[in-house]
């Protein structure tokens, strides 16, 4: 591996009340490389990729994401980064209710540092088989649709890294096995590295470049 | 302008809630600034009515509010006539530098018809925008306001109508416009001026009548015409209230070269004093004993101004009270809405969005209802005086008008904002404070 590593973390330690509740000597992730995040409730999978996109300060060791030490930035800093490099997708949280699944993209490409340009947003969710639903507001759509869209909203800016907690967890068996490809067809087509946190079994066949967290 | 993007997004979610939470404010808003522009136009109109005048003397059977209501501001019905010849009573005070008789019964399109002595126009500092002052019966001088309204000019002729609006109009005995009057932002704007004797013409009392003591000239009262005509009549007493004025005193009234019997009655009359000390004993002696009842304008206008002012309060409570009632259901709303947003306002900030951008969101929203119902609330503050300038001839005469602007009104405009602001505060800084990460792992 001589290019330097898209995620670095580094003697990672992470406590909560005074208590280690995470912790990692080393673990990398090459750019445009995919892994599984895996580990029982509780193993802290959640906590690892808020503490690689800068939400949770670490009490021992470094992260850095595509060379950028997100804890050495100051917290506005932080969060603009965050905006331009991670696209994020979560189990339940998908859209801003009070946008169209449009306006979604274009204030994900806002934040990113954007202009929210509407070929570009409409290219996005046309490949995501969700080109009709640009107009719609987030409480209209079905789970399925509305997880797509989230895809949709998180790599609409082409981050460096795409970091999805349980994206699966809450569809059934045809729409999960969709936003996996989905999410592993999207990092591929803009270059970004994947790392999905899970505990869906589904998803386990489906990739072989696995992080296993104990459990505590 | 992400942030302004998001706080427009969110209001247009709930729209009616927006213009709800609008609407309440947008009326305390008005009615506060009703409420100033009412107080604070109809005090300057009162104050300076009242300044031309030291004191009013008119019948036993008035009050002095009436008095002078009717005589300085035009805004009520004329009170019981008096004798000509207490103009000579009156005049005789060594304290009283110059009586002015009106007389009082007509109008015009609304407009009070005033008889008076030309001296008249002076009292009111008026000056002329055409024409000249009026040297004979059924000539007229008329007010800014009175000839706009009407479009009367120099040369036009009128009728006038018995009372104020509404009675028949004298159609054989037409006015002539002989002068108009600047704008004074006065009372005599909206008056027409005439020599005491047109108004006694008008009315057709014969020179030589009988008399009929104490009768009621106002409009209101019934208007029988002839001998028993209730408006300010003739008498024999005007050479003795002539002869009577002498020294240094003077009274302004003289029958002008006419052939006709001298008048035996006037609604009330205007007095100046040689100085403002003596009024108050000028008011307790005639007050007293005399047949005469006096007022002072200046005195009357404050006890006038202390009446609307309990009411204005009761008003002004209730306008601040609505006014925190819009922001009181911001707060609710936002701050309720909180929880259930925490959701996505971690979203927001897991996007990229940085603490200063949630924050502002959410002030944003306060503070955009806030402004739009300050915004609203100006424009219905001033529509409301100006509807009611325009509807009744009351609120006409304190001089009202929507097109005039008063400092106080920025205050009650950024005080709405702030209350706006104020109100979604809490909630702003629930947002800014909101720990993402815990949320996420809550929620996510």
């Amino acid at each position: 591996m001589s290019e330097k590593p898209l995620i670095h973390v580094k003697d990672l330690v992470v406590s909560a009340d005074g208590q280690t509740i995470l912790s990692m000597p080393e673990w990398r992730l090459g750019a445009g490389e995919a892994a599984l995040l895996l580990g029982p409730s509780g193993s802290g999978k959640t906590t690892l990729l808020h503490v690689i996109a800068g939400l949770i300060r670490p009490s021992a060791g470094t992260v850095t994401v595509a060379g950028v030490d997100v804890h050495a930035l100051r917290p506005g800093q932080a969060d603009r980064f965050r905006g331009r490099a991670i696209g994020f997708v979560f189990q339940t949280i998908r859209l801003i209710r009070a946008l169209t699944v449009e306006q979604n993209l274009a204030l994900a490409l806002n934040l990113a540092g954007k202009p929210a340009d509407k070929s570009r947003i409409s290219a996005t969710l046309d490949r995501l088989g969700v080109a009709e639903l640009a107009a719609a507001k987030p409480p209209r759509l079905s789970v399925g649709e509305a997880q797509r869209c989230a895809i949709a909203r998180a790599v609409v800016a082409q981050p460096r890294l795409i970091l999805a907690d349980e994206p699966t967890s809450a569809l059934d068996d045809g729409n999960a096995e969709r936003a996996f490809s989905l999410l592993r067809d999207e990092a591929r087509a803009c270059g970004a590295g994947l790392l999905i946190a899970t505990h869906d079994g589904r998803l386990k066949a489906l990739l072989a470049n696995r992080l296993e967290l104990a459990a505590r | 302008m992400i942030a302004i993007k998001l706080i427009w997004a969110n209001l247009a979610a709930r729209p009616l809630t927006a213009a709800l939470y609008v609407v309440i404010l947008a009326l305390g808003v008005a009615a506060a600034v009703a409420l100033l522009l009412f107080s604070s136009q109809s005090e300057r109109r009162l104050e300076r009515d009242a300044r031309y005048i030291d004191a009013v003397v008119g019948s036993k059977a008035s009050s002095p509010l009436q008095l002078v209501l009717a005589g300085v501001f035009h805004a009520d019905n004329p009170p019981p006539n008096i004798p000509f010849a207490a103009i000579a009573e009156i005049a005789a005070d060594p304290r009283v530098k110059r009586v002015i008789p009106i007389a009082l019964g007509d109008s015009v399109r609304g407009f009070r018809i005033v008889g008076a002595p030309p001296e008249i126009i002076a009292l009111y500092e008026g000056r002329f925008a055409a024409g000249g002052p009026y040297a004979a019966s059924f000539e007229a001088v008329i007010g800014a306001d009175v000839a706009r309204a009407a479009g009367l000019g120099v040369g036009d002729s009128f009728s006038g109508a018995h009372g104020l609006g509404g009675g028949h109009e004298h159609g054989d005995r037409p006015y002539v416009v002989v002068g108009v009057l600047a704008q004074t932002g006065a009372v005599v704007d909206r008056l027409v001026l005439t020599p005491v004797e047109s108004v006694w013409d008008v009315h057709g009392v014969a020179h030589d009548h009988e008399q009929t003591p104490g009768e009621q000239a106002g409009g209101s009262s019934g208007h029988h015409h002839g001998h028993r005509d209730g408006h300010a009549q003739r008498s024999e007493d005007v050479e003795a209230a002539q002869t009577q004025s002498g020294g240094a005193q003077s009274v302004i009234f003289g029958p002008r070269g006419r052939q006709s019997a001298p008048p035996q009655e006037v609604t009330l009359l205007l007095v100046d004093l040689v100085s403002p000390m003596g009024a108050e004993g000028l008011l307790r002696d005639l007050n007293g004993a005399s047949p005469f009842l006096a007022a002072r304008p200046a005195a009357e206008a404050m006890r006038l101004y202390r009446l609307m002012g309990v009411g204005g309060q009761v008003l002004q409570a209730f306008a601040f009270i609505l006014i925190g009632a819009a922001a009181a259901s911001v707060f609710v709303t936002l701050f309720s809405a909180l929880r259930e947003r925490r959701g996505e306002i971690a979203l927001l900030r897991a996007m990229g969005a940085t603490r200063g951008t949630v924050f502002s969101v959410l002030m944003g929203q306060g503070v955009v209802i806030a402004a739009l119902g300050a915004a609203l609330g100006l424009l219905g503050g001033h529509g409301l005086i100006e509807i009611l300038a325009r509807s009744s001839e009351q609120a006409a005469a304190f001089g009202l008008s929507g097109a005039l602007f008063h400092p106080g009104e920025i205050l009650i405009a950024l005080g709405s904002v702030a209350a706006g602001a104020l109100a979604a505060l809490p909630a702003s800084i629930g947002a800014y404070r909101t720990n993402i990460a815990r949320t996420l792992s809550e929620t996510g």
